[in-house]
């Protein structure tokens, strides 16, 4: 059978994988290298657009993915756009994508991420996100579509090249009207430095468009015609990233992954790490309710140590409230 | 030959309507597409389905004849 590139995009997802893991290592949120959907929200947080101040954060990551793609689609001639077709449907359906994300706590791509760090959670995130795309395909063989797109003008794409460099001024400069989260203060203040993310986007970017990694389309593909060239990025991305977190945690002594704790056997390994309050459950009350892992699926709030919560109610279940 | 008209539109239809219109069981058919990324998941579809494809590209536009 025809190889039909799946040698590259394995390499870049085995690059890209590598790279997520890396900037945790590097200031970024446990299992966070990557979260499209979790930046923006941090971006939007630095912009003021809201006012959550455990995650205000202009990402560079993002700034990079947008300039690293732009270039090289600009290089290979591939730079066209296109818009018109159903703009308030797209806009109320990427307003449910975002809003289904920051409740599964991260994008497709940090899904993968996620579980090449052990959060198990993810799978369930994952079927979630197969049985979405069946039902997508489904609505599109009954014969619904956007619409056709049109050719827009070359100023129209530049613009969110354009924003992203706005962007990246306004966070080396800070000015007082961008918000940063602060010190301890939650996720928001978990990033590697500005150039490390920078450069990381940026070469996520180049890959990515390059590959056309789409990790709807490697699902599509699969069960469509049992293609699996776009899924194998995605493998390689999950083997990537599992390979550098046992490096990375054989190498610093600290842990990448989303093991259970060992001293309250739950799978909080938040102690010393940052979690949300209100959404921490205190090891002495037993199971966590809602199945979540905070450590690994954002790492919110502020920092406690193991056993010192001051809840002693001892209701099972019940959520720590921090001193 | 069947032609299926895929300009303009956003990934998965032109493979979508590609895949409906290999159900007809033609020899041949001419698949429209006006960006690298459709142009390459229909190219990859209609190879998997036993066709062999050709690509002619014209201002930014793709015409993907499929032969079997």
């Amino acid at each position: 059978m025809k190889n039909n590139g799946k040698t590259g995009i394995i390499i870049a997802g085995l690059i890209i994988g590598a790279i997520a893991s890396l900037l945790v290592y590097f200031g970024n949120p446990a299992n966070m290298g990557f979260c499209i959907a979790c930046f923006i929200r941090d971006t939007a947080g630095g912009l003021g657009l809201h006012q959550a101040p455990p995650v205000q954060y202009i990402r560079p990551e993002i700034i990079g993915i947008i300039l690293g793609s732009f270039a090289i689609a600009l290089v290979k001639g591939e730079f066209s756009p296109k818009g018109g077709s159903a703009p308030l449907t797209r806009f109320a359906i990427g307003f449910c994508i975002m809003i289904g994300c920051l409740m599964f706590l991260g994008c497709p791509f940090r899904m993968i991420i996620r579980l090449g760090g052990g959060d198990l959670n993810a799978l369930l995130g994952l079927a979630g996100f197969a049985l979405g795309i069946l039902a997508g395909v489904a609505f599109l063989n009954m014969g619904y579509s956007l619409k056709r797109t049109y050719k827009l003008a070359p100023t129209e794409g530049g613009i969110l090249p354009a924003a992203a460099v706005v962007l990246l001024v306004l966070l080396i400069a800070a000015p007082a009207f961008i918000h940063f989260t602060e010190p301890e203060g939650g996720p928001g203040a978990k990033h590697a430095a500005i150039a490390i993310s920078l450069v990381a986007g940026a070469i996520v970017g180049c890959l990515a468009q390059r590959t056309r990694l789409c990790m709807a389309g490697g699902l599509r593909d699969v069960v469509l015609f049992q293609d699996f060239r776009l899924i194998s990025g995605f493998i390689a991305i999950f083997a990537a990233c599992l390979v550098t977190n046992l490096i990375l945690g054989a190498v610093t002594g600290g842990t990448y992954f989303h093991a259970p704790c060992r001293l309250c056997g739950t799978g909080d390994r938040s102690h010393g790490r940052s979690v949300e309050p209100a959404r921490h459950v205190c090891s002495r009350t037993g199971s966590n309710p809602s199945g979540r892992m905070p450590a690994a699926s954002a790492g919110y709030g502020r920092r406690r140590q193991h056993g010192q919560c001051s809840d002693s109610s001892g209701t099972a279940g019940r959520r720590c409230i921090l001193p | 030959m069947e032609r299926v008209d895929a300009r303009g539109l956003s990934c998965p239809e032109p493979v979508i309507l590609t895949r409906k219109a290999l159900l007809g069981g033609a020899k041949e058919y001419e698949v429209l597409v006006d960006n690298v990324t459709s142009r390459e998941n229909v190219t990859r579809f209609a190879e998997h389905a036993g066709y062999t494809v050709t690509v002619t590209e014209a201002g930014g536009e793709y015409t993907l004849s499929l032969k079997k």
